[in-house]
């Protein structure tokens, strides 16, 4: 066995991603509801009943032991458990919530990554136990990082081929359509919340859209090369960051034209893609550090 | 056989991006199987849409967000779920729409959060369909079509 090749990174930055993960996972599994069963199991809630998440108690005390775990991952302790303790409390939320007869998206890219972060966190575990010392300069963190940004690559790569399979290599023709489901996503949106102006938004958008077919195809395809390119994104740094932003643009275009959201995707892009996280470290290094080390001279001085 | 194998396995461990390339395949695999999905999100357009909402005994509107604590957007998926199993268990579509219909209004009221929310304690509740097209180079959306009704409880 040899250790897998990966880049090695900033360890503040790694630091931060971790803790804007854990943050995701904190306030994204606080948000989904416990419902009190699962009428239609979908996945992997066809063998196990999640509906235990409803018992107030037993909730508690599995929050307190996310708490838990998120605090040892930001930490850097105990990974192979600290993840696996996530991943199976983020797949049976997210498990029970898709069971109950609406099968959504929001929360498998999460799911995909923790599983991503696992393998990475427990093949290195394993390659530390047999293989002896690690290469120089390169830690699990980084391998977790590898994979991580692997599996949100794969998941926009399978996005852009079930567009182009799902319509029959149609899609990009199909865009003028998306009237309808504008004007079904709209009247969902004051359906839920009676919010006032939203119908004649999306009449407004519908007509634009049909008065406008090219420019909205010409807008959406880049959207689709985005999706279909995501793999450069582990080319290095800046094709990530590059892929990042179109695929951010792609998910506030959807946005502001379907009002459908993608928080979890939206933020992973963010950390790992566009990487904020080692943004602010090198804004750090490069900005404060010396303005407070010059601070400091002249006050020696 | 085995050199086949053990061809086929060190050629597998040279790829570059291995796990990036395994999900791929899984997922267009497995498709659908929590936690794992194609993400198949709005991969194809339709020149007809629908949705589905709810109103009061007199048709005024409830948001369901508030009465509920569920957005409109899952319901009609919840709605055609319903339906499909009922259809599944050899009811007519117009049938299984109307108890599928009762069936979601009554999921909806049972699993409100806050739990005493006064809006969803409150039935008679209906249900109704509203379907959106494009046609002839404009879109527009139909008058809201009854499909059931939850008596009072």
């Amino acid at each position: 066995m040899t250790w897998p090749r990966c880049r090695s990174h900033d360890p503040g930055a790694l630091r931060l991603q971790r803790l804007a993960l854990a943050a995701l996972v904190y306030v994204r599994f606080s948000a989904l509801r416990p419902y009190s069963e699962q009428p239609f199991p979908v996945g992997i809630a066809r063998y196990v009943d999640f509906s235990f998440l409803a018992n107030d108690v037993v909730a508690w005390w599995l929050k307190a032991g996310l708490v838990l775990s998120l605090v040892l991952y930001v930490i850097g302790r105990a990974m192979p458990l600290a993840v696996g303790y996530m991943l199976f409390l983020w797949v049976a939320a997210g498990a029970l919530t898709n069971s109950q007869g609406a099968l959504s998206h929001y929360t498998q890219l999460v799911a995909m990554v923790l599983i991503g972060q696992l393998i990475a966190y427990a093949q290195w575990w394993a390659m530390d136990r047999t293989s002896g010392r690690a290469p120089q300069g390169m830690n699990a963190h980084d391998l977790a990082l590898y994979y991580t940004q692997q599996v949100i690559a794969a998941a926009y790569v399978l996005a852009g081929i079930s567009k182009i399979v799902l319509s029959r290599g149609r899609w990009i023709a199909q865009v003028p359509f998306m009237a309808s489901d504008v004007l079904k996503t709209h009247g969902q949106s004051f359906a839920s919340t009676l919010a006032g102006g939203v119908i004649e938004r999306g009449d407004a958008i519908a007509a634009f859209i049909l008065a406008h077919p090219d420019l909205m195809r010409a807008l959406l395809g880049c959207g689709l090369l985005f999706e279909l390119a995501a793999p450069a994104a582990l080319l290095g740094r800046t094709p990530a960051f590059l892929i990042g932003i179109g695929l951010l643009t792609m998910h506030a275009v959807i946005g502001q034209l379907m009002l459908i959201r993608f928080p979890e995707n939206q933020v992973l892009l963010l950390i790992y893609f566009i990487d904020v996280p080692f943004l602010l470290v090198a804004a750090w290094r490069r900005l404060l550090i010396p303005t407070i080390d010059h601070a400091r001279q002249r006050a020696g001085a | 056989m085995s050199a086949l194998l053990g061809r086929v396995v060190r050629r597998a461990r040279a790829l570059p991006c291995k796990l990036m390339l395994a999900t791929i395949v899984l997922c267009a695999i497995v498709r659908d199987w929590y936690p794992f999905s194609p993400f198949p999100m709005y991969a194809a357009f339709a020149p007809q849409a629908w949705y589905v909402s709810v109103t009061d005994a007199s048709d005024r509107p409830v948001p369901t967000q508030v009465a509920f604590g569920i957005g409109a957007m899952p319901l009609r998926r919840l709605f055609e779920t319903r339906v499909l199993a009922l259809r599944a268990a050899g009811l007519t579509e117009p049938q299984a729409e109307a108890r599928a219909a009762i069936d979601l209004l009554r999921f909806l009221v049972a699993e409100a959060r806050p739990a005493r929310s006064e809006l969803a304690a409150s039935p008679p509740l209906r249900l109704w369909r509203t379907v959106c097209r494009v046609e002839g180079g404009h879109a527009m959306r139909s008058r809201p079509v009854l499909l059931g009704e939850l008596a009072t409880q």
